[in-house]
């Protein structure tokens, strides 16, 4: 009997010890982490693709966070602008035509007062330049101009290196969705000091029938030399320019 | 013999005393008294704990997961890109979000737990000299998670962004928030695990026992220590900052004493201990708001972090083989010293102030032993266990959760 008393204080003391052990207060959270290695995409499905229009722009460093929303405000209004000029695209009434026409209008002037902020913009279209993607060892940015007057033409950069898709890690890389890859060179010609190397990280905004647009970010590297509107030549540029890019056939 | 059997199994308590730079609530029964010459004794302690609550440095008991939970301003995320910080302002103001908006918050759990082993082998060299060693080998476990849920000012602008065909930067932004503590972390050189599970080395222990008085109503003994630096798994990656040992050479002294009255025993001892200084990798915040430790230098110079422990105890002696103890438990650890060439000196000052800590705890336990069996030929083997739970009261910079503690124990 007392035994079994003993067996029992025994028991009461484990239960009791067992009580004390710290219950969850809440349930779990689920991590809504994306994964790493979700995307697998091939550059071939762009093959013999054509750039019908590029545009790069890049500021000098030290800009104040108000001028950086005067960059971003003009942007802002140019993708609503592009936007309208699409939803009317294909409508050949007057009143169209006319709205068309002031958008333009206003576009064009937005991206003057983004060029006077601007350290160095490229813009040109396929009727500047004829760059496709191509495939030798691998799929490579392949450009001839076509209108070496393009004031915007960017010193008419080569492509360097491979085209490819690139499916970052979100936690350890600056830019955190997939995107395309593509270098972009200009070498040194005397007399002009513009001489860089940029990489292109776009991303797929928007695919119609035989286009596809592409937003993201312009990286040139730290040796690049741009060229100010007054023919100052200048390093260190900010890091993190914007880049618009349509492929088509 | 009887009388030496039963202080000896008790000895090794004291041996395989708080050997983890985490304070918990183990308790150590005391008893004064060692093993009879040329005997051996070998016994493992079983320590385990939750690790949900933690005693803050101001004293406060706080549950882990709120060390994750926190708001999120888009000042945070402007201060916090040295590069692109002016830009991301001007890009959230072109959007019509104010810099003290709230971005949203990060929601966390944190659970955990820690189960230490401490083996302990002792050696009789006289009736009242023994030798005692213990080396903790310590299991950390813990699953965390964590999410980013946007405010509703957050999702108003990212709604923006994909109505004014931006879809790809709102994209970017969201896996950017979604993923910001880990990259945060990342950044500041630390391992992000949700789940971790490590074993590691504590600090080794050797103790000698001298026993001063051995009479049957009054003992008492005292024990010189030095303490080994075993301790492994010194990464500074490690997010929790779980150490199982100072890995720092130390020696101490404990004078223990045992009054006995009938079948009621009382108990007390103190223990000093003082580590030497080393050098050490040590993390250091970057102003006394940084409580992640963002910054990181190898070659700290580390000095200070000496400890002082009391007992108070009262055992209830069943005639032959249990007992019933209770027993308060406090301990205090004095701040570390820290100096560095890498950093100002208030960078090593703020760390220091973060570095002590204190717990008062008690404690209840129930032990059996065959000693007496044994004495008498009804058991093969002298041996004994123990099971009891300890209670921490109030603490700084401790665990909060009770430690239940297992030990068992054999003599030859």
């Amino acid at each position: 009997m007392k035994k079994l008393d003993m067996k029992s204080a025994i028991l009461i003391l484990m239960l009791a010890l067992t009580a004390c052990g710290k219950k969850n207060e809440s349930e779990p959270v689920t991590s809504t982490l994306p994964g790493r290695n979700g995307v697998a995409r091939s550059v071939s499905e762009l093959k013999h693709k054509r750039i019908r229009e590029l545009f790069v722009v890049l500021f000098e460093k030290n800009f104040s966070p108000e001028e950086w929303k005067f960059v971003f405000d003009q942007t802002n209004i140019l993708s609503s602008n592009k936007k309208k000029i699409r939803q009317i695209e294909g409508l050949d009434d007057d009143a169209s035509s006319e709205i068309r026409g002031k958008l333009i209008t206003e576009n064009a002037g937005l991206l003057t007062a983004l060029s006077e902020k601007s350290l160095f913009m490229m813009n040109w279209s396929i009727q500047d330049e004829n760059c496709k993607l191509s495939l030798k060892d691998f799929w490579q940015l392949v450009c001839k101009p076509r209108n070496i007057n393009n004031p915007l033409n960017g010193g008419l950069p080569h492509g360097v290196g491979a085209v490819e898709w690139v499916n970052p890690d979100p936690i350890t890389s600056v830019t955190k969705t997939p995107y395309l890859r593509i270098r972009l060179q200009r070498d040194l010609e005397e007399p002009m000091p513009l001489a860089y190397q940029m990489e292109l990280r776009l991303k797929e905004e928007r695919i119609t029938e035989g286009e596809s647009w592409f937003k993201g970010e312009a990286l040139p590297m730290s040796d690049s030399v741009f060229v100010r509107q007054d023919g100052t030549p200048v390093t260190g540029v900010f890091p993190y320019g914007y880049a618009e890019l349509t492929l088509g056939n | 013999m009887k009388q030496l059997f039963l202080s000896a199994l008790l000895v090794l308590l004291v041996a395989s005393g708080d050997s983890h730079a985490q304070m918990m609530s183990s308790y150590l029964r005391e008893q004064t008294g060692t093993l009879p010459q040329g005997r051996i004794l070998i016994s493992v302690v079983g320590v385990q704990s939750s690790l949900d609550r933690m005693f803050t440095k101001e004293g406060d008991s706080k549950s882990l997961s709120s060390n994750l939970n926190r708001e999120v301003k888009v000042n945070t995320i402007v201060q916090d890109e040295p590069v692109r910080g002016a830009q991301l302002a001007g890009m959230f103001l072109s959007n019509g979000v104010d810099l003290a908006d709230t971005v949203g918050a990060i929601e966390g759990s944190m659970t955990g737990s820690v189960n230490g082993k401490v083996p302990v082998i002792g050696y009789g060299v006289t009736d009242t000299v023994g030798v005692y060693l213990n080396l903790p080998v310590i299991e950390f476990n813990l699953n965390a998670n964590y999410r980013f849920v946007q405010s509703e000012k957050m999702k108003a602008f990212l709604a923006k962004l994909r109505d004014s065909d931006q879809t790809s930067v709102a994209k970017e932004f969201e896996v950017a928030l979604s993923t910001s503590l880990e990259n945060k972390l990342y950044r500041s050189g630390y391992e992000w695990n949700t789940t971790l599970k490590k074993n590691v080395f504590g600090d080794a222990r050797i103790n000698v026992v001298k026993v001063l008085n051995s009479g049957f109503s009054f003992q008492s003994q005292v024990q010189p220590f030095v303490i080994l630096p075993t301790a492994t798994d010194l990464s500074l990656q490690d997010l929790y900052g779980l150490k199982a040992g100072d890995h720092r050479l130390g020696v101490g002294l404990k004078y223990a004493a045992q009054k006995q009255w009938s079948i009621f025993q009382f108990n007390t001892s103190v223990t000093a201990t003082h580590l030497f200084p080393a050098q050490q990798g040590r993390r250091l915040p970057k102003d006394n708001a940084d409580e992640l430790n963002e910054y990181l230098d190898e070659q700290v110079w580390v000095a200070g972090g000496d400890q002082l422990q009391g007992q108070v105890q009262m055992r209830y002696l069943f005639p032959r083989w249990v007992g019933l103890s209770f027993g308060l438990d406090w301990k205090q650890r004095w701040n570390e010293s820290w100096s560095g060439s890498k950093y100002s000196p208030d960078l090593y000052g703020y760390a220091e102030e973060k570095t002590g800590s204190s717990l008062f705890s008690t404690y209840a336990s129930i032990d059996l032993n065959s000693i007496q069996s044994f004495l008498e030929g009804g058991f093969l083997f002298p041996a004994a266990a123990e099971l009891g739970v300890g209670l921490p009261i109030v603490g700084r910079n401790a665990i909060a959760e009770p430690v239940i503690q297992l030990q068992g124990t054999m003599f030859f």
